[in-house]
């Protein structure tokens, strides 16, 4: 089990003053140290993949984890936003494919085959959607669990009743989304052929600079973390709970439209029926990267490795000897086992403050 | 001092007799239940007529709901004590997988004969499922992490495990005599699974009502703070509460792969928006603490009936779902505004009673 | 210059009318003290002027602008800034964070500029004369250093007026001195200052006007010479206390039923040593965190003490859990009513019977309502809970009628030893005297009671020995003669 005794240092410091700086660096790591938990995690289990396939550690599966996390981490992202919030979005996945639907019909439809124009739909369909949830949610006050889900349902009864979706194969394909799915940024000679880093790498980096910008650098950001640690007061200090929740839900609406693109480029087909289903392997993937699902807590960084860690088991677990079917239990085990120890520790220190919430 | 309600507001106590006798969200969300049980009857009735109103049709409704009222009687009652239980379809998956393993296997067919080998797998389905929950609650007892989290942790797990142990692919082909019993009727007319799920709604909700585990459960679910200054036994109670919801899972699991006479993970997954849907309609409090579990069989029902009349209707299940999720915004939202009012009535309420007793017991104010 | 003025400001909870047409103006410059006992509505006024609450009815003039109401950003740009008795921080934020927050909220540039902020914090800081390390996470830090960056907050912004709720009350001695300080030094700058307490010596210091509210309503203005402790007490509860005692009649030669001995718990309190016999009544005096509430959590099974001995009735006792506490017959009415004690949406049977659940239970192990009924309604009978029916839910009750309830819940379960934590904090007058009475009526079964109580006159009148805590110590003990408000409230100033 993890030290107690940072839980125990810090009461302390109500009686010395002395040393009370390096007591209190001790304790911040608390976020820290469950992401370098995380990372120790990620490096043995990828000692683990190379001792039994010594050619996986090359840049080809650098590269290779990058194109297939990538999506997965722009969406993961929006997840985490709202997280922050104290809130739970599992509607994302169904809002991405609706918005690319829509932004593949729209781009044929127009004949603007045009990436950009592709993408400014999606993402503008998809921060509509988001923002609706954000309001249905502020607005009466729901849990945000029960609401997003109920939102899933109505999202994808939309696009499969309303707009009739059916798959559009490759070839119906605008050209330009089917070129963003094989696209690469440079490539290397690698043995016979050619290693490339997807294009998808541009779109990743964006959504992180700008995840991390809006929740570090930004008044709405600041107060999504304030909202997610204590409601009551950031209502008291005169942060708009509605528009918070606009943006934020919007935020999330806007990167699923994104990642909803990257996927059927990716794959090469937009099928309505696709997707939906994996949101709770996302909502893992945040999780294990230190967000609470409480709020107030989570960064970017964290997303990063708890997705890397997700790609990791979803790419590799063949290579070590095991069928690919058992990704889930993995993800799963490092979830229990993440969330154990962080919330014991909460739980050891809460009692010890006397706060038996969560007891 | 007992008596000054007898004449402190005259008016109230008048108008107070054509309300529900105690008007709380309770009984107000059970009235929006059953009024919308009798509109949603009249629109398919009036929609479908006869084509849904047959008996032939009726008895397939209740041959269709089995699994999906115990994966809802889960759902509801991890919801008693506030928390959820999102991995009661991966539990079914495992349990029914675990059965359908051993009813399949030659060596045990052999060894024990057809009748043996049922029993055993359904004994070994159940004990899936109680191993299952027991882990649920001691995760949740133990190290103090949110249901939410936990229960979304184990879906995986146990849903991982699954597909792990199958590699993803369908058992089929199980006995004749194991199939036979979910189509076999009571009577020739009601389904036996029915039955059973009728008596398992009875004992547990029974149960519930009227044991300590059930009190304490719906304490723990109102104020788990106030559950645990007040002495109740707080661990043993959610331990059984997530045990039970596991077994009841299992149960679900084994009816599941009797119907389909196949088993693999992921049947049954649309189950997990429709249980939490159900419970909410049911009045199931998703904070915990109030909420009758035996409206869960009424509101599953109905459910069943409208989702046969889109069949009959031929309505795509993506239809049925986006119904199914507007239907529960909708319901939400409705109590919303039912929640405001029964606080107003009660503001009220207690504001007369307190000018009441404060002209009897409170000293004249100085000046 | 008259700042804000308040006309017949109502509102209304769940059980209780907390304002009732109050009217109120102060002036720049000028500090008010607003005095009233707990639950008198003195926290509910301060939220309706901050935006926190709605008032029902009334208006809110500043600097001649009518408002029906405000809310919580409209009262900032008004320049009103208030310090809530629950701090309202946020403990995954920084420090700095949370001191520069409102800064960070108001400011348009769409960028942070974090080194202006620990800028803006530790100005806010070096104005209170207070260090503390800026990047620090605040949940992290002790409670009065939370209590430091609260207050700093409110220094940030172009602040008029300046409330406090209950500031001092979590705060350590030595604070508190400084906290008086800070008071004088924004008065001198023109600020308006709002100073809530209910510790009277506190208010005589720094007080301009005190302003009397009761149940709700205004009962006047005073000038600090008008005044003394003794008649602010009794315009704040509407008794006249005469330095009365009712003297409880106990068996001193019994076998004490609880022996504490040299109870240790680190960081909060230390060779903690009392008995208890049957009977009597013993009072802790003190300060918030000064150890009180934590002996009695320890007693009661949720605070494990590192050393020491609890002996009940001759037997060893470390209660592990409040389950086992209460198998060994000890019961707590704690402070925290609404989080700690009762079921709100339940009915009051409900409440009442949960203590006794597994007594009560039939054959079977179930336990029908008939059953719950019946104890419910003969509880409600005992206590005189206020109420038609006993499935009323808790939360229809008024406040006193709600700790009955809790009263009654403990004495079903037949209690040995009963542990009341501010039992009357915030509950009408009349039936504070009801509960005196079921105490000492207790008392007179038998039973041992532990009384905690920040209301001195409350401990006078019905406790035989009272300890006054400091620091978590057993500061000095009042029996008898000695056991007086002046002398108990002489021993608390000393330990400010």
């Amino acid at each position: 089990m993890m030290p107690q005794g940072n839980g125990k240092t810090a009461e302390t410091g109500e009686t010395n003053k002395t040393g009370l700086l390096p007591r209190l660096l001790g304790q911040g790591i608390g976020h820290q140290s469950g992401l370098s938990l995380l990372a120790f995690l990620i490096i043995v289990y990828v000692i683990m993949v190379a001792l039994r396939s010594p050619d996986f550690l090359s840049l080809a599966s650098l590269f290779d984890l990058i194109r297939s996390g990538a999506a997965w981490t722009v969406v993961a992202l929006g997840v985490l936003v709202v997280m922050v919030s104290g809130g739970i979005d599992v509607s994302f996945l169904a809002n991405a494919i609706l918005s690319a639907y829509v932004a593949t019909m729209i781009t044929k439809w127009t004949g603007l085959d045009s990436l950009v124009f592709a993408l400014v739909v999606a993402m503008a369909l998809g921060a509509f959607v988001g923002a609706i949830n954000g309001l249905i949610i502020s607005l009466f006050s729901l849990p945000t669990l029960i609401t997003t889900l109920a939102m899933q349902g109505v999202i994808q009864g939309v696009l499969m009743v309303f707009l009739d979706a059916r798959p559009i194969t490759a070839g119906n394909m605008p050209v330009s989304l089917r070129y963003f799915g094989t696209d690469v940024l440079f490539e290397f000679p690698d043995g016979p052929g050619y290693v490339g880093l997807s294009v998808f790498v541009v779109p990743l980096v964006l959504a992180v600079v700008a995840t991390w910008y809006l929740l570090n650098r930004t008044a709405i950001g600041r107060a999504t973390y304030a909202i997610g640690s204590n409601r009551l007061a950031a209502l008291r200090c005169g942060v708009n709970l509605l528009k918070v929740n606009l943006v934020i839900y919007a935020y999330a609406g806007a990167l699923a439209g994104l990642m909803g693109v990257m996927m059927v480029s990716d794959i090469r087909l937009v099928d309505p029926v696709t997707l939906v289903g994996n949101e709770l392997i996302v909502l893992a993937a945040v999780v294990i990267g230190g967000a609470k699902l409480s709020g107030g807590a989570g960064s970017v960084s964290g997303v990063l490795l708890g997705m890397t860690l997700v790609t990791l088991l979803n790419n590799t677990l063949v290579t070590i000897g095991l069928s690919a079917s058992w990704n889930r239990f993995f993800i799963g085990c490092a979830l229990v086992l993440i969330a154990s120890i962080s919330h014991y520790r909460t739980k050891m220190r809460n009692l010890r403050q006397l706060n038996f919430e969560n007891v | 001092m007992d008596g000054e309600y007898n004449n402190s507001s005259p008016l109230g106590a008048s108008w107070r007799r054509f309300l529900p006798a105690r008007m709380d969200e309770e009984g107000l969300s059970q009235s929006v239940l059953y009024a919308m049980i009798a509109c949603v009857l009249a629109l398919i009735f009036l929609s479908l007529g006869t084509a849904f109103f047959n008996p032939t049709n009726l008895v397939s409704v209740l041959q269709q709901t089995p699994e999906f009222a115990l994966l809802s009687l889960a759902m509801g009652l991890s919801m008693v004590s506030g928390g959820i239980d999102l991995s009661i379809i991966a539990v079914a998956n495992l349990a029914g997988i675990f059965a359908a393993r051993l009813m399949t296997s030659e060596p045990v067919l052999a060894a024990l004969g057809p009748d043996a080998t049922i029993g055993l797998a359904c004994l070994v389905a159940l004990a899936v499922g109680v191993c299952a929950g027991l882990l649920n609650g001691i995760i949740i007892v133990r190290f103090g992490i949110p249901p939410l989290l936990t229960t979304l942790g184990s879906m995986m797990v146990f849903a991982g495990f699954g597909t792990g142990l199958t590699g993803g692919a369908g058992i089929t082909g199980m006995p004749e005599a194991y199939v036979n019993v979910v189509s076999s009727s009571l009577f020739g007319v009601i389904p036996k699974s029915f039955c059973l799920v009728l008596v398992v709604f009875v004992v547990i909700s029974f149960v519930v009502n009227n044991s300590v585990f059930g009190k304490s459960l719906y304490l723990y679910g109102e104020n788990k703070v106030a559950a645990l200054f007040g002495g109740l036994r707080l661990e043993s109670t959610i331990l059984i509460s997530y045990t039970v919801c596991g077994a009841l899972a299992s149960l679900a699991g084994l009816i599941m792969l009797a119907r389909f006479n196949s088993m693999k993970v992921g049947f049954g997954d649309a189950f997990q928006l429709q249980a939490i849907l159900v419970a909410v309609l049911a009045g199931m409090d998703p904070d915990g603490g109030r909420g009758r579990l035996l409206n869960i069989l009424p509101t599953v029902l109905l459910l069943q009936c409208v989702e046969n009349a889109f069949t009959i209707a031929s309505l795509s299940p993506f239809a049925k779902k986006m119904i199914w999720g507007a239907l529960l915004l909708v319901f939400m939202a409705l109590n919303f505004f039912f929640r405001r009012i029964v606080v107003r009535h009660l503001t009220a309420l207690a504001i007369r009673r307190q000018q009441a007793s404060l002209g009897v017991d409170a000293p004249p104010l100085a000046r | 210059m008259e700042l804000l003025r308040l006309e017949g400001l109502s509102k209304r909870y769940i059980g209780t009318q907390a304002l009732d047409a109050v009217d109120m103006t102060i002036e720049a410059g000028q500090v008010l003290c607003l005095a009233g006992a707990n639950g008198s509505g003195k926290s509910t006024l301060m939220k309706c002027i901050a935006g926190g609450e709605t008032p029902d009815s009334g208006r809110i003039i500043w600097q001649g602008r009518a408002f029906d109401r405000l809310t919580p950003a409209q009262s900032m740009a008004l320049g009103i800034e208030i310090i809530y008795q629950d701090l309202s921080i946020f403990t995954d934020l920084t420090v700095a964070e949370n001191i520069a927050f409102h800064v960070v909220q108001s400011q348009h540039r769409g960028w942070i500029n974090w080194s202006e902020v620990d800028r803006i914090a530790a100005k806010a800081l070096n104005e209170l004369g207070a260090d503390l390390p800026l990047r620090a996470r605040l949940g992290d830090l002790p409670i009065g250093a939370r209590q430091t960056a609260a207050i700093a907050r409110a220094l940030t912004q172009d602040c008029r007026l300046l409330v406090m709720d209950e500031p001092t009350t979590a705060l350590p001695s030595r604070d508190v001195a400084q906290l008086l300080s800070m008071v004088h030094r924004l008065k001198s700058r023109g600020m308006a200052i709002i100073f809530i307490s209910h510790k009277l010596d506190e208010l005589f210091e720094i007080a301009d006007r005190f302003y009397v509210l009761r149940d709700g309503r205004k009962i006047g203005e005073y000038a600090p010479a008008e005044l003394t402790t003794t008649r602010l007490s009794y315009l704040m509860t509407g008794i006249e206390f005469k330095g009365d005692k009712a003297p409880q009649e106990f068996d001193r030669a019994a076998a004490p039923l609880l022996v504490v001995e040299n109870l240790c718990r680190r960081d909060q309190y230390h060779d903690v040593s009392f008995s208890l016999r049957p009977g009597e009544i013993v009072g802790f005096a003190g300060l918030t965190g000064s150890g009180r509430t934590e002996i009695a959590l320890t007693l009661f099974g949720l605070n494990p003490a590192d050393a020491g001995k609890m002996t009940l009735a001759g037997l060893q006792l470390r209660p592990r859990s409040p389950r086992e506490a209460i198998g060994n017959g000890i019961a707590l009415v704690s402070e925290d009513r609404h989080g700690q004690g009762l079921f709100a949406r339940k009915a009051i049977m409900t409440n009442i019977a949960s203590s006794i659940f597994e007594r009560s239970k039939g054959r079977l192990g179930l336990l029908s309502q008939a059953k719950e009924r019946d104890i419910g309604d003969t509880w409600i009978r005992k206590v005189r809970v206020k109420t038609p029916s006993g499935e009323e839910p808790v939360q229809s009750l008024s406040g006193g009628n709600q700790q009955k309830v809790v009263l009654a819940k403990w004495l079903a379960a037949d209690p040995k030893i009963l542990i009341l934590d501010n039992p009357t904090a915030g509950i009408d007058v009349g039936s504070k005297m009801e509960i005196h009475d079921i105490v000492r009526q207790l008392a007179r079964q038998g039973r041992g009671v532990i009384m905690i109580s920040d209301d001195l006159e409350e401990l006078v009148m019905s406790c035989n020995r009272v300890f006054m805590m400091q620091a978590g110590r057993l500061a000095a003990e009042f029996s008898g003669e000695t056991l007086t408000v002046e002398a108990l409230s002489g021993e608390l100033r000393q330990a400010s």
